[in-house]
């Protein structure tokens, strides 16, 4: 297996209603890809069928294979037990989650809490004290952090105790779900860094889930844009930045504000979207789309649409998008 | 521990103690003239009254009566009992081993296995083991305490008479070891203490089941589940240290209604503690003792509540910052 984690046809479904419907993702090894899209579209869900953490109720189909560097034969995900899954977790997949505030248990000590984890999958040893000196000097915290309860850490602070605690047990892969949104600005565009150097640093792959384009342009190699529990693009960033290929995509990108540009609100994306498990017939996109068409009934594939590029439209590719008057941009009925 | 705390707290309790002293006072005051009580003789003349009124000291001002009385308890002289004509702290001190006894057993037993029971329910929430303690901890909770006294009597006592119904030894019998008195004053021990954690059982079972339910729907339990830990550890070193916490101060708040049955239950087996002697009291009307019986009952839920402050102190870190 080339890739670090293979994901094919992956479906969870809760009630007999689909939440993620089929999609298929890759990892390479080292690499960093973005998930975005908007809320309910199914990213956690994704990340959590990784983990095999999904609350109960739900159920998941389809292969997730890991590859961990040195293994022979790829970790069948989705074959795996509770039991088999737990020296899986955080030994080869870890995860940042979304709330940095409530992650940690709030009477244990930031030091207690990383040992714990680190003797969970390496066995009691001495070394384990000397591993959370070395996990927090990492993450830019000092080793006094190590005595220290969660309630007298910033929010910051906790989310990088989060990325050590991930880190801990050197997995090949970390999934991180929204690691900034409860953070302001500046301690956002610090924990990215951080992320993106230790990413670098430890050749590690990395899967940042967000709905900011603007935050994954910076730091990631690769885009997979969600829409309704599918992927409808994908692609290297830099080239699905300068030339969407799914009318989605190219809205979430007018929605960014531009710096130095003109002074107002960015245009939203006209409706929202459908609820999870309840989209529309046909493409899930075509009630909120301005070019949707008659075509747009049928369900698309996510077809070829460029060098290394996949787009779930039956335009695609776009070689220009077509101009669109005032009165006729908004939701088609 | 911080000792700035700790003074404080232990400062709010003896303002506490003190305000209850106080209040204890004026509080049989107006609840009448005791010596209308002590007259009972029939016939008994205004000039034997006005006696008993000197003797008792009741025929000066108020105020005269109130620094008396503050001086007295100070002394830790409350008084002496009409019935018996011990004197009330006697009284209560032989009283108090057997109710320690009593409550402590039944408390003991309640905390740990409401605690347990609620820990169970809840990491098996809406399974059957879950609907059956739930059913069981409502009904005993539902239950009370004199009925389920009763109840135990007739079942244990009379149908199958395997252990006592009442007293706290065997009357007249004689020992030839402490071995042999302690194992009787334990079977005699057996029906008050299993009602006392019957009676007590449900709250704690509900409410660390409460608390545990909310718990488990933390951030954190998903993340400490997420890095591979076995699910009982997350359960037992992560969710319940955080779920007793609520436990604690309610339990420190609900000591009170430990009181009250501690009188229920006592009175039913014939339980020679203070719930009992209080009861004799009431009866009796013997105000002294009652007056004595309140303020040990008082002194217990403000030590209580000191006791829960403490420990809450050292089971929450985010109280220790503050």
């Amino acid at each position: 297996m080339r890739n670090v984690l293979e994901i094919r046809d992956l479906r969870v479904s809760h009630r007999g209603k689909d939440i993620v419907s089929g999609i298929d993702l890759n990892l390479a090894r080292g690499e960093s890809l973005g998930l975005a899209g908007e809320s309910g579209c199914g990213k956690t869900t994704t990340a959590l069928a990784v983990m095999k953490l999904l609350p109960e109720g739900f159920r998941q189909e389809g292969s997730i294979a890991l590859a961990p560097e040195g293994s022979d034969e790829p970790i069948r995900i989705d074959r795996r037990t509770e039991a088999g899954m737990r020296v899986v977790r955080w030994r080869h997949v870890s995860m940042v989650f979304q709330g940095a505030m409530n992650s940690l248990d709030p009477v244990k000590k930031i030091g207690f809490q990383l040992e714990e984890v680190i003797n969970l999958h390496e066995g009691r040893s001495s070394g384990a004290r000397q591993r959370v000196e070395e996990l927090l000097d990492l993450v830019g915290l000092t080793a006094a952090v190590a005595r220290r309860y969660p309630h007298q850490l910033s929010g910051g602070q906790k989310q990088r105790v989060m990325i050590a605690l991930a880190l801990a047990c050197g997995p090949s892969v970390v999934i991180a779900d929204e690691p900034t949104t409860a953070l302001d600005v500046v301690m956002q565009a610090q924990v990215l860094q951080l992320l993106e150097r230790l990413r670098e640093e430890l050749g590690l792959a990395l899967v940042l889930i967000s709905h900011d384009l603007g935050v994954m342009a910076e730091t990631c190699d690769r885009i997979a844009i969600m829409y309704a529990g599918r992927i409808v693009e994908t692609g290297p960033m830099d080239l699905v930045i300068s030339d969407p290929q799914h009318p989605y995509t190219k809205h979430l990108l007018e929605s960014l504000p531009v710096i130095g540009g003109e002074r107002g609100l960015a245009p939203p994306i006209p409706g929202g979207p459908p609820a999870p498990g309840d989209p529309p017939e046909g493409c899930a996109f075509r009630p909120r789309c301005p070019y949707s068409d008659e075509i747009c009934f049928q369900p698309p594939d996510l077809a070829e649409a460029g060098p290394d590029r996949l787009a779930a439209c039956h335009f695609s590719p776009w070689s220009k998008w077509p101009v669109l008057s005032d009165a006729s941009k908004g939701a088609n009925p | 521990m911080n000792a700035r705390w700790l003074s404080g707290k232990v400062a709010a309790a003896v303002f506490t103690l003190l305000f209850v002293i106080v209040f204890n006072f004026f509080l049989f005051r107006v609840m009448g003239d005791p010596t209308e009580q002590l007259a009972r003789l029939p016939r008994a003349t205004p000039e034997e009254i006005d006696k008993l009124r000197g003797q008792y000291g009741l025929d000066r001002p108020l105020m005269g009566q109130f620094a008396d009385y503050m001086g007295d308890t100070a002394r830790l002289d409350l008084g002496t009992s009409q019935r018996s004509r011990r004197d009330v702290v006697d009284e209560i001190w032989d009283a108090l081993p057997w109710t320690l006894l009593l409550v402590g057993t039944g408390t003991l037993i309640a905390t740990l296995l409401g605690t347990w029971m609620g820990v169970k329910a809840a990491t098996r929430r809406g399974k059957k083991t879950d609907d059956a303690l739930l059913g069981f901890n409502l009904f005993t909770y539902a239950s009370p305490e004199y009925w389920i006294g009763i109840l135990l009597i007739l079942v244990f006592a009379v149908w199958l008479p395997i252990l006592p119904s009442g007293l706290q030894v065997t009357p007249g019998a004689q020992f030839n070891s402490a071995f042999a008195e302690i194992l009787d004053v334990a079977k005699h021990l057996i029906l008050p203490a299993t009602a006392m954690t019957l009676m007590l059982l449900g709250q704690y079972f509900l409410i660390m089941r409460s608390s545990m339910v909310d718990i488990l729907t933390e951030d954190f339990i998903t993340v400490k589940r997420a890095t591979g830990m076995r699910w009982d550890r997350v359960v037992n070193r992560h969710a319940v240290p955080n779920a007793l916490l609520p436990l604690v101060t309610l339990s420190a708040i609900q000591f009170g209604s430990v009181v009250a049955g501690a009188i229920t239950i006592e009175t039913i087996f014939s339980w020679p503690g203070l719930g009992e002697l209080t009861f004799q009291a009431i009866n009796d009307k013997d105000f002294p003792v009652l007056q004595g019986t309140f303020l040990i009952f008082s002194f217990g839920v403000i030590l209580a509540n000191l006791l829960a402050d403490c420990l809450y102190f050292y089971l929450d870190p985010r109280v220790q910052s503050k």
